[in-house]
């Protein structure tokens, strides 16, 4: 049976994925940003005690509890983006925490180990309408009553599909690991009797054989991109399937009432952009949402609410362990949210996530009205975002017309009504709604008092700074660098003049860069990594679970014991883990 | 049931605490003086900084 926590406490996340800035070196040759993972990784085992992740991606995680990946977009092409996973946390302070110290560790990693050749940017659009960066994660209810029910029979009436893609997808897999073999016998066959040996090497491998340590994952370009089309065939049918079960049932009632919410968040949220046309609009990553609901890129889809992780547990996780399939039948799941943009200030990133946070807790716990209904959210979305007067009147079904701004408050009430009628709600919430308030005040009255504050108005700013003569170019390197993550990047230099507002103490953000968050599973996760890391005994850690040993010797430890998290009875031990978290 | 294996919520001890004082304080720099030389270095190598910075295929 779902389960109705209270608030901030059900689990929550962040991933990022980083662009490279990279200069002095081919960043774009195939294998390129594999190898930056590579070296960056090398240089988080230095800091922290690491694990191998026994997952689909190649990554790891490390003793604070979140984890790296790479994130293999065509990498044998030139692809592939660095992949920051946070751990599981539960209130936005705790989450904002460890989310400033995962990006505090990368970029110093990259700094030590590319001096100042290869940063990180924390962005989500490049120059060229490239798009990747944040997505957000809240445990939910996935359905509830007949529902989930009838999600659970849907999953029974199409295991066999499943069975026929795995089997598909083994087949796929001898083919590979066959070609493999064809290509190294092949090398070792005909190098001595060619002038050179190097081009075979390139054509089977995708790179030279003594190099083939440093290769992309994905072998040479034409076969990463022959097993991208072959895969996607195969997985079709089951993806369409599928994604028709997930649009009839996952999430039905937290995505009637929070979608609007979403619509308008970009006027606290948004990381600003300087469009093609030269126009700036408030986010940089809403404009290309193209679907309410998706896979997330699977067919050049951009959801505001993603499915991907949902169909990669079928195909993936469960196609190496079919037993991750019964994860699907759960009523908690995890509700991904990919409109949101990667937020330097912290204000703004603060307010991202709690002020979600808030709303799904009111959502579930039946508090919040029925919100007005938007006419075309999408279409809604883009006209947002395209005005930063903040005057545009969104249609509403009925014939009515409001602001973002109207919009933002009407859910701010609903919220204040929620937490006034709780039993005992966390200090952080009053905390958090009176920072929205002020917020959606400044923004009313005079947005320029939220420069520092949130970045659309800090990137504004600066690009008034720059004046209007500036060219496209120059525009839009002021867009990409204030998101670098170094001394010269824009919103860091910022900083250092004291203009922006700050919500955690450096004390908080030095303390999640080597613990992990406390109350969730990551805690325990994260003390088996520094306990086993580097030991005798093999260790492999997942989100779900830590596998130690190897053969009859080897332990599971589930983490999903841990869940869920009961309040302890005592307001006393409440705070005193608080303060754990923020140092 | 737990296993015995397992650390626990409640069985976890007090954990080390950074102190703000160990943290440096980066020395206040001039607003004004900050924004004249970003819209320098903006102005400078601007395209290359782009082909930089280009993310290929994007991501999720």
């Amino acid at each position: 049976m779902a389960s109705k926590p209270g608030i901030f406490e059900r689990l929550i996340g962040l991933e990022t994925e980083y662009a490279l800035a990279i200069t002095g070196t081919p960043s774009n040759e195939p294998g390129g940003k594999y190898r930056v993972f590579r070296q960056l990784v090398a240089q988080v085992r230095q800091r922290l005690p690491t694990v191998e992740a026994r997952h689909m991606k190649e990554g790891i995680f490390h003793a604070a509890g979140g984890a790296v990946w790479f994130e293999a977009e065509c990498p044998a092409a030139g692809g592939g983006l660095i992949e920051g996973a946070t751990p599981e946390c539960r209130s936005p302070r705790q989450l904002l925490a460890w989310q400033r110290a995962q990006d505090e560790l990368l970029s110093s990693c990259a700094e030590q180990a590319f001096g100042p050749d290869v940063r990180l940017l924390k962005n989500d659009r490049d120059a060229f309408g490239n798009i990747y960066g944040a997505q957000e994660n809240y445990e939910a209810n996935f359905a509830t009553g007949c529902v989930l029910l009838g999600w659970r029979v849907g999953l029974v009436l199409i295991f066999p599909f499943v069975v026929i893609t795995w089997l598909l997808l083994w087949l796929l897999a001898a083919v590979v690991i066959g070609y493999m073999l064809f290509a190294s016998l092949t090398y070792l066959l005909f190098e001595r009797y060619i002038a050179r040996p190097q081009g075979l090497a390139r054509i089977l491998f995708g790179c030279e054989f003594d190099q083939l340590e440093h290769a992309s994952p994905t072998g040479p370009r034409w076969l990463e991109a022959s097993l991208s089309v072959v895969t996607r065939v195969l997985t079709f049918p089951l993806a369409a399937v599928f994604y028709g079960l997930l649009v009839v049932f996952a999430f039905r009632k937290i995505r009637r009432q929070l979608t609007p919410f979403l619509i308008s968040r970009p006027i606290i949220a948004g990381a600003g952009m300087v469009a093609d046309d030269g126009h700036f609009h408030l986010a940089d990553k809403a404009p290309a949402m193209n679907c309410l609901t998706g896979y997330g890129g699977w067919l050049a889809d951009r959801p505001i609410y993603s499915f991907g992780h949902f169909f990669k547990t079928v195909y993936a996780d469960a196609w190496l362990n079919p037993a991750e399939y019964l994860q699907l039948f759960y009523g908690r799941q995890r509700l991904q949210i990919a409109l949101g943009d990667s937020n330097r200030a912290e204000v703004a990133e603060y307010l991202r996530i709690g002020t979600t946070l808030l709303v799904i807790d009111a959502i579930e716990a039946g508090h919040l009205p029925q919100p007005a209904t938007i006419r075309r959210p999408l279409q809604a979305l883009r006209s947002i975002c395209a005005d930063p007067s903040l005057t545009y009147r969104i249609p509403l079904v009925g014939g009515q017309s409001c602001t973002a701004i109207e919009l933002q408050r009407s859910y701010l009430e609903a919220c204040r009504v929620f937490l006034h009628q709780h039993d005992n709600p966390p200090a952080e919430a009053w905390h958090l709604l009176r920072l929205w308030e002020e917020t959606l005040d400044a923004l009313e009255d005079d947005p320029s008092d939220l420069v520092g504050s949130l970045d659309w108005v800090t990137k504004q700013f600066l690009l008034d700074k720059a004046g209007q003569g500036a060219s496209w170019e120059t525009r839009k390197k002021i867009d990409l660098r204030y998101h670098e993550l170094s001394v010269e990047g824009y919103f860091d230099r910022l900083v250092s003049t004291g203009i922006a507002a700050s919500v955690l103490d450096p004390a908080e953000i030095e303390y999640a860069l080597r613990n992990p968050p406390s109350g969730t599973p990551a805690t325990v996760r994260g003390r088996y990594i520094r306990e086993f890391a580097g030991g005798d005994e093999l260790i492999l850690a997942n989100w779900r679970r830590i596998f130690i040993g190897r053969g009859r010797h080897a332990r599971v430890i589930d983490l999903a014991r841990y869940r869920p998290f009961t309040r302890p009875a005592t307001r006393g031990t409440t705070r005193k883990s608080r303060r754990k978290d923020q140092g | 049931m737990i296993r015995s294996d397992v650390m626990q919520m409640d069985n976890m001890t007090a954990v080390e605490v950074a102190s703000v004082d160990a943290v440096t304080i980066a020395p206040v720099r001039a607003l004004h003086e900050m924004l004249a030389q970003i819209a320098v270095d903006a102005s400078a190598n601007a395209a290359e900084y782009l082909n930089e910075t280009k993310v290929p295929y994007g991501g999720e």
